[in-house]
Formats: C-alpha cells, structure tokens, sequence
C-alpha cells in the first residue's frame, strides 16, 4: 500500500519529473525501433508505415472529422454495453448471494458459459439482431457481465466470522448487517471488477463491429484495412487504445476517490 | 425488590455462572462436551483473567457471557438478569480487531452507536474522546490500513467502550501482538481500565499477562474445559511497568503455573 503510494506520489518535485522522464523512455525507444524498422525496409512499406504517416493519419481522420462519427458510435455502444452488463451482474450476483437454491441450480451453467469464448456467438448474434446496435450491446454486455457477477457473488458472501459475531453482539438487523457490512465489502470486491467489465465491454463492441455494421471503429478498421490505407489502421488502433486507458483511468480515479478501494 | 437489587450491588455481582455447560455435537453425531460445569463469580469492577491451554473452554465461556451462544445446561447471569442475547451492557474486544477497512477510524469507534441507532454528537464526542484515551486521537480520520496491529486492536477497545458498557468482554486481544507491544497494551489496558471502572473478563494464554492484570486469575483446564483454580493477585495499584521484576509477581506466576502443570501431571497419570 505504502510503496504503491510512494510510487504514485513521488515526495519531490525532482523524483515526480524523474519518475516521468522514465516513463517515456521506453516510448521513445519503440517510437525508434520503429523508425529505424521503416528505414532500413526490414518490413514492406505496406505493412509498416512510419510513425510519420501514422501520425499524418490520425492528424487527419481527427482533423478531417471523419472518424469522431465512429468514435461516437463505438463509444456510445460500450457504455451502454458496461451498464447493462454490470447492473445485471450486480442483480444476479446479489440474487446468487443470497438464495443459496438459485445459486445451487444456476451456478453451474453461470460458470460454462463464462469458460466458453463468448465472442464466438457474434455471428449468430448479428444474424438475430441484425446489424445495429443491439449485438454489439449484446456482447459487451456479455463480456462485462461476468467478471462483476464473480466478484458480487464472492463480495457479498465473504464475510468472515469475526464480523459476523462482531454485528451480532452489536446487535444489527440483517438490514444493518447488509448496509454497514456486507453492502460495502461487496463494493470494495466490485470495483476492481468495473475496470474488466469496462475493457471487456469495449473488447466485445468492437468484434461486434468487425462481424457486421455500418458505423463505430471496428467497422472504420475493416474498411481502412480493405483499403489498404494501413497508416490509418494504426491511427485508429492508436485511437482505441487511448479510449482504453482513458476508461480504465476514470474508473480508477472513481475507485480511488469512494473509500472502497481499502480492502482487508 | 429494590432492596434486592441494592444487597446485589454491594456483595458486588457482576457475572455470576450456574453449573454452565456447552456441549457440541461432532460430525459422528457424538456428544462433546466443550466447557462446564463452570460456576463463576466475578465481581462488578473486578479485572478477572481467565488463562489455559487451547481448548479450555475459556473463549467458550466468554462467549457465553457475551450471548453469543446460549448453554446447553446451566445458568448465566449479569447484574443478577439473565444472560440470554447480546447485549449492550457488554463490549466486546476479540482476538483481531475486527474493523471495517472501508470506515474511519472515529467511523468504526462509532459503529456500535449507529447499529443501535442512537448516534448523536454526544456519542461523537465521546468517541472522540475515547480515542484521545487510547492515544490515537491524531488518527481519527486515517483508515485502518494505515495503522499498526497494536495501534487497531487500541481502536477496537475504543470501540468496545463507546456504549458506554458495564462489562468489556476481551478475548485474546493481544495475543497476535510481539511481546514489546503487548506489555506496552497491558500497562495501557490497566490505565483506561482505571479510568473507566468497568468489569473486564479477559481471556488469555500467557500467565504473565494474567496475573499482571487482575484482581483475580481463573485458571482453567481442558478435557472437557474446567476451571481448576482461582488465584487471588494481591499486588498493589496501579500496576506499572516495574511491577513485571517484583518478586511478589513472579510468586503470583509460580503459582498459577503449578495449578497448571499439576492440572497436566495429573492429566497423564490418568
């Protein structure tokens, strides 16, 4: 906890700027792999552009206007994805917490279909639902389900015996037992979890998008690659993984501001 | 009856056990009897430790004293009332501190008033205050993460005693704690214990740490758990650290030790 704290907040002005300047070191080396790559023609030109062009590329789909389109849809597809995914999860999992009969029965066909690849149904998905919004939901949802249902289920139930004699010799209700006890435990279980239903829900928009649509960045990286405008797949790849860290960044900070990110 | 209750307060009844038994039954089906007969007497304001071997009953008595389980045969009282759920005239102290990770230190001192609904700025600042006593009045806002074993086990006596109760059940509080600590919680221990007058009923498997707190030492045995001796402590208060090298104290030691290893001679040659 400590040494994660001292990391993040280095005590002096100097260790911060030093703690960065280490950081981006290794961007830079990748950033001159890949030039010196590009300039002694190891791969074809096709295949690997230079940073250059990629650069040029998301200058211009950005710029240009063209891909905000795209990046509104797949955007607006993974959070709708993440909160269906999550708020059913948070259902279930309460559900499965505390109807032992419903979690002896369900369980078994909850832990198969979260072993099976779930991306693999996209296909099927699309010839249902068509080539809308609906599967793309549908499988970010998928996605983002599982690992908030795993750890509802284990947050509401974990409780040790300490704090269960502790709330009975306090004399709570199961009320109170819930809201001062297992409620926020479940949380602090929970939200680690967001962050892989988050990028789990962005993971299945996009296959979504590669099986068939019309809009959103999966569909934006099909066509740039059948192009064969390859700079700008890596723009757009580049693009993607800055929506990644930015969600899995917002979730953190929104952890770290509620107290629930202090476990046992 | 009010001339009842009066005679009950000065002979001084605070917890007071009736051929208390706790049976278990085994995964076979048997009957195993874990504690009892017990007839205890502990006195109202009296530090009374009760020391033995793992499987002595003792945390079982506590428990039983807390209502936390009820007694297969016998009786439990408190104050002269029978003992039959938790109650809020008890403090419990357990063998971890037991916090809540994602409250405030002042927020887990004042979790027993708001389970019992009655948490108003009095009982802030009397856990406030409380806090001050067990020398952790600077942490009030800090996470129990952020704090030592010693200093949370000090939060969770603050929390014990924030209801203001007649008794303070402690059952092995500082038995995960190094020796250096522990010693520093026993002399701590005694002083809040002055200050608050209340009866303690603690629990523990050292006999230096038992016969340095109380007025009174019960020892027990165990197969089934039965208490075999009561030792009285006449040693002077308050007791300081010094107190530990007196000879007066290492006799109190000596004997508590031979009801013990005579208890265990006397086990093998059965």
């Amino acid at each position: 906890m400590s040494s994660h704290a001292s990391l993040r907040r280095p005590s002096d002005s100097r260790g911060a700027l030093r703690s960065a300047g280490l950081k981006i070191v290794p961007g830079l080396l990748i950033l001159a792999l890949w030039q010196g790559m590009y300039s002694l023609n190891i791969f074809s030109h096709l295949v690997l552009p230079s940073p250059g062009e990629v650069g040029h590329a998301i200058f211009v789909g950005l710029w240009g206007g063209i891909w905000w389109r795209h990046v509104a849809v797949t955007l607006e597809e993974t959070i709708i994805a993440f909160l269906l995914g999550t708020v059913t999860a948070l259902l279930i999992g309460a559900i499965f917490a505390f109807f032992k009969p419903i979690r002896d029965a369900f369980l078994p066909y909850v832990i198969a279909i979260q072993n099976f690849p779930k991306i693999a149904i996209a296909p099927l998905l699309v010839t249902w639902l068509g080539y809308g919004l609906a599967p793309k939901v549908v499988i970010g949802a998928l996605l983002a389900f599982f690992p908030v249902l795993v750890n509802t289920i284990a947050g509401l139930q974990e409780v040790s015996d300490d704090e269960i004699e502790l709330f009975r010799s306090l004399r709570a209700n199961v009320i109170q037992e819930f809201l001062y006890l297992r409620a926020p435990n479940a949380l602090t279980y929970i939200f680690p979890a967001f962050t892989l239903a988050a990028v789990g829900s962005l993971l299945g928009v996009i296959v979504g998008e590669f099986v068939g649509s019309r809009a959103g960045l999966g569909y934006l990286i099909l066509q740039q690659t059948f192009a064969g405008d390859i700079a700008a797949t890596y723009g757009t790849l580049f693009v993607l993984a800055v929506i990644g860290v930015t969600i899995f960044t917002l979730l953190s900070l929104l952890e770290r501001r509620t107290k629930f990110s202090r476990r046992k | 009856m009010d001339t009842a209750l009066a005679s009950n307060k000065k002979a001084g009844l605070g917890i007071e056990s009736k051929s208390l038994k706790k049976d278990y039954v085994g995964r076979n089906g048997q009957v195993i009897s874990a504690v009892g007969p017990l007839d205890y007497a502990i006195r109202e304001g009296e530090f009374f430790s009760i020391v033995g071997p793992s499987g002595c009953g003792k945390s079982t008595f506590l428990r039983l004293v807390a209502g936390l389980i009820r007694p297969t045969e016998g009786q439990i009282f408190l104050d002269g009332r029978e003992i039959i759920e938790p109650s809020d005239q008890v403090g419990i102290v357990f063998q971890r501190p037991v916090l809540l990770p994602w409250e405030t230190v002042l927020n887990n001192v004042t979790l027993p008033l708001r389970i019992a609904k009655r948490l108003d700025a009095e009982g802030v600042d009397r856990a406030r205050s409380l806090l001050d006593m067990v020398g952790l009045s600077h942490f009030a806002n800090n996470y129990p993460s952020e704090l030592s074993g010693g200093m949370q086990q000090r939060v969770s006596i603050a929390r014990a005693l924030v209801k203001n109760p007649s008794v303070v059940l402690m059952d092995e509080p500082f038995g995960a704690l190094d020796e250096f600590t522990r010693e520093s919680m026993n002399e701590e221990l005694l002083r809040i214990w002055m200050l608050q007058k209340s009866t303690i009923l603690f629990i523990t498997h050292s006999i230096s740490e038992a016969v340095f707190m109380s007025d009174r030492v019960g020892v027990m045995t165990s197969g089934p758990g039965r208490l075999l001796d009561i030792v009285t402590v006449d040693l002077p208060r308050p007791r300081s650290h010094e107190e530990r090298t007196s000879d007066d104290y290492y006799n109190y030691v000596r004997v508590v030790r031979s009801v013990l290893d005579n208890a265990s001679q006397a086990g093998r040659e059965k």
